[in-house]
């Protein structure tokens, strides 16, 4: 039964190549496709230095960028400007899968291509960066080499330098996206002079930006790689000082994939509007000055949260690699990452694809079965253990693409309702002789890491009587992914949320999606945590007068 | 401190424009908006914190500097970039303390900070970016001010004591703002045209061509009253291209086109033409002799010698070098002393526009500072007369002569402007040549060396490192005392110590060549330029130039034959 199915598939696969290859005839290829093609296929023939090794492998990532950058500041604009260019990064590989001169942490030389189609000028700059990058390749296959012979092995080093993978063919057409500049620059100016009607803000600063990239892969393996994309991007933050000199900076971001799915511009308004109000609860809540040792819950963006920042690093290897097999997680959890799901009940998810940054079919992982790690998430640098990609290359740039999550999906088998969940977490506290519990729910807004040094909003819920309280200023130390084996109760309240990983707030980032239920923490560690304070200003506001500062 | 000069070119310019033209009415026509909003700003926070600040302010200024910067580069035929970026940077300058003694004492006057601003006539929104910015600046001038005193009280008295700064009269001036529109679509193909010349060499492994455009507005208000408002344009067509020799070397060439605005650059014909002499010198030089490190006579052109000058004695001459401690003061104690031949005299002269026609990147009407620009001769007939001078005094000289200048995010310091070599006495470059030959002879030497053109060079005028100075060649010759016919060679910079090599001028030619280049120092990088006579040097030394050592492409570049690649590179 098995075997048919795995020739079926690879069939499937020799079927859709001879497919491709027939459908695009060398003319209608992309001209960035041809020049890098021919110039890669000559390399792979002739490029040999000395009695060194030709290369094994060669792969090009194209970087076909036209972005619009905003900035803007309290109604004007600081910049505007569309950039237009190529990027290329070229990675060539020495030696063979099982050893080669490719390390940890590759590093792909970005080489500026020209943005005309011109084959002759595209690959004369494909024939240089391959010359200078095979030359590095052979260099450190030498350091690679030696350093093996010359060191004892950790069982680490037992893992092929490389993963062999089918080649896909997939080429969508390449857009173009026709920016209008002027147009955004009044929108933008409008939405960030909003901000001149909140004198309790010193500050603001909205980014814009429009990312389009038609991204090509091209590997001597077969992989011919074709996909546009578009990201667009909000990015805003303004900055207020309260009365005891504690800065607040309410942020907002918001991406989309395509302009429909764009907030509308009343939506956009709206949030930003709202900014006064995040103020005034930060404002009413109180600084929380204990020192608290006890369980949590964590619902919505505080649970999906606390899911990214401490599961999804260790999914892609590290601490979790020797784990596999073992208990992660409380039996009662199950982590999928599901690139194949386009949503989740009636939210949109970002982080579907079916072609991974490497050129990789991407699966349906089960990552944690009933509590149990089952895989990670892999590209193709195998580990000692998992010796093939399972798609979750994310993302290109010079570091390459790292291993990172689609749609991370956490399950809970009994899930219960949040009263319950709060019922449960006042029990605990009864149980522990503590007067109160907390709840974690804030994720926008002042929410930030869980590293004790950045502070987030905490409820106080009250044993005696249920009833919560806001504080600001705490900070969770000594949280790590260990703690989460002790989740005591999860909810039946699945919280999806959007967000861009590999993004630094320059227009660029890789979509992604978190679904997590509310979780019941047994015990964790809060104290003030580190806030930022600044003296008040000896000249005043040049554009709101003292008094309307004072009255809001 | 190290100082640098870089590429650049003579070029003939038929430039026959001044830009700006000082225009009475418009100031009063339109207020402009920016100057009014940086004036306004500047003078309620000055007021306040002159109430409020412990201790106060004794002065302020704000200098704008509005950059509209066109850059369209291509490569092989095909255009990698064709953008408009445009910013404007605020530097302020605080100073509490008093004229005699301030917050700027262990700086040596380098302003206060930096804050960009909108790029919109939005005056609201600038004077609040302004105003967040200005808190922390006026807290950190307190705070330098405080370790100024405390330093001065934990030390030993100053070699060299003055003031921190300058009083002068304050200016104003609103000259007319510039613009450049330029033909976005028309340039492009113009570049692209020429950068494919290179596609015929397959030796040069990369080449690229580029325009770049800045329209540039400056604008500068101080609470002594100054108000100033002026622009100028400045606009380079570079062409550059790199080879490797078989040895390794990266041998690179090139050449520029500078001028005051678009109708100043030179034909297309002229643009192709120089790119083909870079191609061809460049085939050339790869298959040039390296030289083994030598000492002997030679002559410098005159763009040689003009950066050769920048370097050892224009750096050195900068004001506020003088009262550091930390730095060589090679010519601090020497004024009405003898430091050149006494047919050489130099003068600073950033007011000059062109010489011939050649538009000079040195020029400026106004300082940094706010301070106009003046003509300062440095040195008559052999005799150092004064230095360059920012609003930092030294001893004995205690105003500015409109030297403070910076790039836009820096605080100004002295620097150069035009600096102009003349020499009274002066030979045909026939004769200059003869001259060197019997020199050779005399030396009993087997060759001389002729610097005919070089890409920039550098100096260190600091304490800490050896007063040295580098001067980087493209094009050098061997000369032969024999009639034999010169030769081109690699591989080698030009260096030296500068009281050392100055003893050794023996002449200068009558045809000074101008080199137009951006200089870096501690205050950023300016445009420069020097002009000089080709001179004959009775001893220069040269050393062997650092290269790497990683062989040419292995493969001939696309559609390159086989042949034809073993016939350029000789294996």
């Amino acid at each position: 039964m098995r075997k048919t199915y795995k020739i079926i598939t690879l069939s499937f696969l020799i079927f859709s190549l001879v497919c491709s290859a027939f459908g695009q005839s060398n003319t209608e290829k992309p001209v960035v496709m041809r020049a890098v093609e021919d110039e890669m296929k000559r390399a792979m023939k002739d490029l040999k230095f000395n009695s060194f090794d030709k290369p094994y492998f060669l792969e090009y990532v194209v970087e076909d960028v036209n972005q619009l950058t905003i900035q803007a500041t309290f109604g004007a604009i600081k910049q505007s400007r569309k950039i237009r260019n190529r990027i290329l990064y070229t990675q060539v590989r020495v030696g063979d899968y099982e050893l080669d001169n490719i390390g940890q942490f590759a590093f792909r030389l970005p080489f500026p291509m020209p943005v005309d189609d011109n084959y002759d000028a595209l690959r004369r700059s494909v024939w240089f960066v391959t010359d200078r990058a095979y030359k590095q390749a052979i260099n450190m296959f030498e350091v690679v080499k030696a350093s093996k012979r010359n060191r004892t092995q950790d069982d680490d080093e037992k893992a092929p330098s490389f993963s062999k993978e089918t080649p896909i063919v997939q080429l969508q057409k390449p857009e173009t996206l026709e920016i209008d500049k002027e147009k955004w620059e009044k929108q933008v100016r409008e939405w960030s002079s909003i901000f001149r009607t909140f004198p309790q803000f010193r500050e603001s600063n909205f980014n814009f930006y429009i990312r389009h990239v038609n991204r090509y892969l091209i590997n001597s393996e077969g992989a011919r790689i074709l996909k546009p994309s578009l990201l667009i991007t909000i990015d805003v933050h303004a900055k207020s000082v309260t009365s005891d000199n504690t800065v607040v900076e309410p942020y907002l971001h918001k991406f989309a994939t395509t302009f429909d799915e764009m907030p509308s511009n009343e939506t956009i308004t709206n949030d930003l509007k709202d900014f006064a109000k995040k103020l005034e609860k930060h404002k009413k809540a109180k600084p929380f000055k204990d020192t608290y040792i006890g369980p949590a819950l964590f619902t919505e963006g505080a649970s999906v949260q606390l899911f990214l920042q401490l599961l999804s690093p260790n999914l892609k290897g590290g601490d979790f690699t020797d784990r596999i097999g073992r208990k992660v997680l409380p039996s009662f959890l199950s982590v999928i990452d599901d690139p194949t799901l386009a949503k989740f009940g009636d939210h949109k998810l970002a982080g579907g694809y079916e072609i991974d940054d490497e050129g990789v079919k991407a699966k349906t992982l089960t990552l944690i079965e009933n509590g149990a790690l089952k895989t990670l998430l892999m590209t193709r640098s195998p580990n000692k253990y998992i010796k093939n990609s399972n798609g979750r290359a994310r993302g290109s740039g010079p570091r390459g693409s790292n291993a990172n999550i689609s749609n991370l999906i956490v399950k809970s088998k009994e899930g219960k309702s949040f009263a319950e969940l709060k019922k449960q977490l006042i029990e605990e506290c009864k149980k522990q002789g503590l007067s109160y519990g907390v709840i974690f729910r804030e994720n926008d807004a002042t929410f930030g890491s869980f590293t004790g040094s950045s502070p987030v909003m905490v409820y106080k819920v009250y044993v005696e009587d249920g009833r919560e309280e806001l504080y600001r200023d705490a900070g969770i130390f000594d949280l790590s992914v260990r703690e989460l084996r002790n989740i005591l109760a999860a909810g039946n309240d699945p919280y999806p949320f959007n967000l861009l990983i590999g993004s630094s707030y320059n227009g660029s980032g890789t979509p992604a999606s978190v679904v997590a239920p509310s979780v019941l923490l047994e015990e964790i560690y809060l104290k003030r945590g580190r806030n930022i304070r600044e003296k008040p200003k000896l000249v005043n506001h040049p554009f709101f007068n003292k008094a309307e500062i004072t009255k809001n | 401190m190290k100082e640098k000069i870089i590429s650049s070119l003579l070029v003939l310019i038929l430039n026959l424009g001044v830009f700006t033209t000082l225009s009475i009415g418009q100031a009063k026509q339109t207020k402009n908006v920016l100057l009014q909003a940086i004036t306004d700003e500047m003078n309620r926070s000055y007021k306040i914190l002159k109430e409020k600040g412990d201790p106060p302010p004794y002065f302020l200024s704000y200098r704008v500097t509005d950059t509209k910067s066109t850059t369209i580069s291509a490569a092989h035929g095909a255009l990698l970039t064709n953008n408009v970026n445009h910013s404007r940077i605020l530097d302020t300058n605080i100073r509490v303390g008093d004229y005699e003694f301030d917050n700027t004492r262990l700086t040596l006057g380098l302003g206060s900070g930096t804050i960009p601003l909108p790029v919109e006539d939005d005056a609201a929104a600038i004077r609040s970016v302004i105003w967040l910015g200005m808190d922390s600046f006026y807290n950190s001038a307190v705070e330098q001010l405080r370790q100024a005193k405390q330093k001065k009280a934990t030390s030993v008295a100053q070699e060299f004591e003055a003031a921190d700064f300058s009083r002068e009269e304050p200016k104003s001036g609103k000259y007319g703002l510039v613009k450049l529109d330029i033909n976005r679509n028309l340039w492009e193909q113009k570049i692209k045209k020429v950068s494919a010349i290179f596609q015929k060499y397959p030796s040069i492994y990369t080449s690229s061509v580029s325009l770049t455009a800045d329209a540039t507005n400056k604008y500068f208000v101080s609470t002594e009253g100054s108000s100033l408002q002026h622009g100028s344009t400045q606009i380079r067509i570079a062409i550059y291209a790199v080879t490797k020799a078989e040895d390794g070397m990266d041998l690179f060439r090139f050449e520029s086109f500078e001028a005051t605005d678009m109708k100043g650059l030179p034909d297309d014909k002229k643009i192709m033409a120089a790119a083909e002499k870079v191609a061809k010198d460049l085939t050339t030089l790869r298959k040039a002799p390296t030289l083994e490190p030598y000492t002997g006579p030679a002559i410098l052109s005159g763009r040689a010698s003009g950066v050769f000058f920048h370097e050892i004695f224009g750096h050195r001459i900068e004001g506020h070098r003088q009262k550091s401690e930390f730095e060589g003061n090679t010519f601090t104690a020497k004024v009405n002393q003898k430091v050149l031949p006494p047919f050489f005299s130099v003068v600073d002269d950033p007011t000059i526009r062109k010489i011939g026609r050649i538009d000079l990147s040195g020029h400026y009407r106004y300082d940094d500072e706010g301070i106009r620009a003046q003509r300062v001769p440095l040195v008559q007939e052999g005799i150092l007369k004064t230095f360059l001078m920012s609003r930092s005094p030294i001893e004995g000289v205690n105003k500015s002569n409109g030297h403070g200048r910076a790039q836009p995010g820096r605080g100004a310091v002295s620097r150069q402007g035009n600096l102009i070599i003349e020499s009274k006495k002066t030979f045909s470059k026939a004769e200059l040549r003869r001259m060197l030959i019997e020199e050779i002879k005399r030396q009993n030497k087997p060759y001389g060396l002729f610097f005919d053109d070089i890409s920039g060079g550098f100096t260190n005028t600091s304490r800490f490192s050896t007063q040295a100075f580098q001067v980087t060649p493209v094009m050098v010759y061997k000369v032969y005392p024999d009639g034999r016919p010169d030769e081109l060679v690699r591989g080698l910079d030009l260096i030296g110590t500068p009281l050392t090599v100055f003893s050794k001028i023996i002449a200068a030619d009558d045809s000074p060549e101008v080199f137009n280049g951006v200089c870096g120092a501690e205050s950023g990088w300016v445009p420069v330029s020097a002009v000089s006579p080709g001179i004959l040097v009775s001893q220069i030394e040269v050393q062997k130039r650092a290269k790497s050592n990683q062989t040419p492409p292995i493969l001939p570049p696309p559609g390159v034959s086989l042949e034809k690649w073993k016939e350029v590179t000789g294996k």
